[in-house]
């Protein structure tokens, strides 16, 4: 009798174990992938600088191939590097956020400027202001895809070594530095 | 450097590859059929190492080191997704597990019995003769 009980309620059971997975589906952002990069080195090539020194840049045009970086000499002490674009709404959600890290002096902001037209750069941040201490040129996307971009903003945070610890994908939190970066720095210490 | 620059060996290379990987930017659609700047990019990409002589396999791992497992449509199998391989199995195994539980108790009612299985094993035969009789009769 009571076997037989158990097996009309197991249908209903088994909805309900199958409606656990469901829901748990519906809060999941298949968009959230995870970085494939963290732990390894940066890779290391060198890039162009995007020579900016304020509004008047805007006029000066340089040739901004003859400046180059290499990712190595960035090693010593940590990082972050934005990949941003003129042409990208969310950059201007963050914006703020470098800007207001820049003024703290906390840590080494480099700009990556991600297939962009540089003029348009200059003109972005003569208008919305310079939070890097470095500007790096990647117009054909090619850093981008070493470092597995996928969409613009991403902002990856390396280590003294040049090792990334941690990426966010899209615009930075108002507190990125103190709730992501600092954990994240003292973590591969 | 694109796939217009591949002689048509490395074109068929070409179209295998892009379609065994996913596009980042529109989830749903695989390289080869996607449009989008990233997805450009990237086979662009792949043309470039088919004609330096890479294999299938080393494009693909190429791709994985740089945006994760989740660029390759046919995942490989691990502790992680061993659920999503396995699982059809265990359920079929079950599902045959509790229909023989299930048949094995059971017996048919007498009177719910085919003629045949119930000890007329000539019922057919029968029938047709019958019916036969009835037809010379008329």
């Amino acid at each position: 009798m009571i076997k037989k009980r158990l097996r009309l309620y197991l249908p209903i059971l088994v909805l309900l174990f199958l409606g656990v997975f469901l829901l748990r589906g519906l809060w999941l952002d298949p968009k959230k992938l995870p970085s494939a990069l963290i732990g390894k080195e940066a890779p290391a090539v060198v890039l162009p600088v995007l020579s900016f020194n304020g509004p008047e840049a805007d006029a000066v045009q340089i040739a901004d191939i003859q400046t180059l970086q290499s990712i190595d000499a960035l090693k010593g002490q940590p990082w972050v590097l934005n990949v941003f674009a003129s042409w990208c709404q969310a950059c201007l959600v963050e914006h703020p956020h470098f800007i207001a890290l820049a003024k703290q002096k906390k840590i080494k902001l480099v700009g990556l400027a991600y297939k962009d037209d540089l003029a348009n750069t200059r003109r972005w941040l003569a208008q919305y202001g310079n939070p890097y201490d470095l500007i790096l040129i990647d117009q054909q996307g090619q850093y981008g895809i070493e470092l597995g971009v996928y969409g613009v903003p991403e902002t990856f945070l390396m280590s003294a070594n040049n090792t990334i610890i941690h990426k966010q994908v899209g615009p930075i939190p108002a507190d990125y530095f103190d709730s992501m970066a600092l954990p994240a720095i003292e973590a591969s210490r | 450097m694109n796939v217009n620059d591949l002689n048509a060996a490395e074109k068929e290379q070409y179209k295998e590859v892009a379609s065994e990987l996913r596009c980042l930017v529109c989830q749903n659609q695989s390289l080869a059929d996607s449009h989008a700047s990233l997805a450009v990019d990237l086979k662009d990409k792949i043309a470039e190492q088919i004609r330096a002589g890479k294999t299938n396999e080393e494009i693909k791992s190429y791709m994985q080191d740089r945006y994760g497992e989740f660029v390759i449509y046919k995942p490989a199998y691990s502790m992680e997704n061993a659920v999503l391989w396995l699982g059809p199995f265990v359920v079929l195994l079950i599902a045959v597990v509790l229909a023989r539980k299930v048949g094995k108790g059971y017996k048919i009612p007498k009177d719910e019995m085919p003629p045949t299985m119930a000890g007329d094993s000539d019922w057919a035969e029968k029938l047709y003769d019958e019916a036969r009789k009835r037809e010379a009769k008329k």
